[in-house]
C-alpha cells in the first residue's frame, strides 16, 4: 500500500511499473500468450492509475504543457523533414537502381501529406477557437 | 523578464515547495521562474502576486 507520494517518487514508480508492463507485454507477444498480454495490460494500467491517485502534489502544470507543446512541434518538424528527405533518397534510388524503392518513396510522401493535412485541420480548429 | 520571486519568497520565509503547493504548480516551475528560464502565464503571475499580496509588477519586471 503506497500512500501520499511526492511527484519524483511517483515518476520513479511509474517508470518501474511501465517498464515491467512493457517487458511482460513483449514476453506475451513473443510467446503468443494472450492471457499474459491481457494480465500485463490490466495490472500495469491499474497500478499506474492507483499510483497517480496517491500523489498529493500536481504532476502537470502550465510549464509541463508548454514543454510538451514545444516537444510535439519539434518532433513534428523533425519527422516531416526527415521523412521528406528519406522519400527523396528512395525516389532517386527507385529511378536509378531498384524500382521497389519507389513504393517506399510514395508511401513516405503520402504519410507526410496526411500529417500535414491533419495539422492543417487542427490549425484551423484552434485558430477559430481562439478567435484568430 | 526579470523576477523578484526569490526575494519575496525569502522575505516571507517560504520554501519553493510551499509556494508551489499554495498556487498549484510543480516545484520545478517555481525553480524555472526564479532562474528566469520560464515566463509564467498571466494567470500564474496573478496567482503568485495575489499569494504575496502585491502587484504583478512588484514581482515581475518587463525589460
Amino acid at each position: 500500500m503506497v500512500v501520499g507520494l511526492d511527484a519524483s517518487t511517483y515518476w520513479k514508480y511509474q517508470m518501474i511499473a511501465t517498464g515491467a508492463m512493457g517487458l511482460l507485454l513483449g514476453l506475451g507477444f513473443q510467446q503468443d500468450n494472450k492471457i499474459l498480454i491481457v494480465t500485463a495490460l490490466v495490472i500495469g494500467a491499474s497500478s499506474v492509475l492507483y499510483l497517480r491517485r496517491q500523489v498529493e502534489e500536481p504532476l502537470y502544470d502550465e510549464r509541463s504543457a508548454v514543454v510538451s507543446m514545444k516537444a510535439s512541434a519539434a518532433a513534428f518538424s523533425a519527422f516531416t523533414l526527415l521523412s521528406l528527405a528519406a522519400a527523396a533518397v528512395f525516389f532517386y534510388l527507385g529511378n536509378t537502381s531498384n524500382p521497389e524503392y519507389l513504393q517506399w518513396s510514395y508511401g513516405l510522401a503520402f504519410i507526410v501529406c496526411a500529417i500535414m493535412i491533419i495539422r492543417l485541420f487542427f490549425w484551423i480548429y484552434y485558430t477559430r477557437r481562439y478567435g484568430g | 523578464m526579470e523576477t523578484k520571486l526569490k526575494v519575496f519568497r525569502a522575505m516571507r520565509d517560504i520554501t519553493q515547495e510551499e509556494l508551489a503547493q499554495a498556487i498549484g504548480v510543480t516545484r520545478q516551475t517555481i525553480i524555472s521562474i526564479e532562474r528566469g528560464n520560464y515566463n509564467p502565464s498571466l494567470e500564474l503571475a496573478f496567482k503568485i502576486a495575489r499569494h504575496f499580496e502585491v502587484k504583478i509588477e512588484d514581482i515581475f519586471i518587463y525589460r
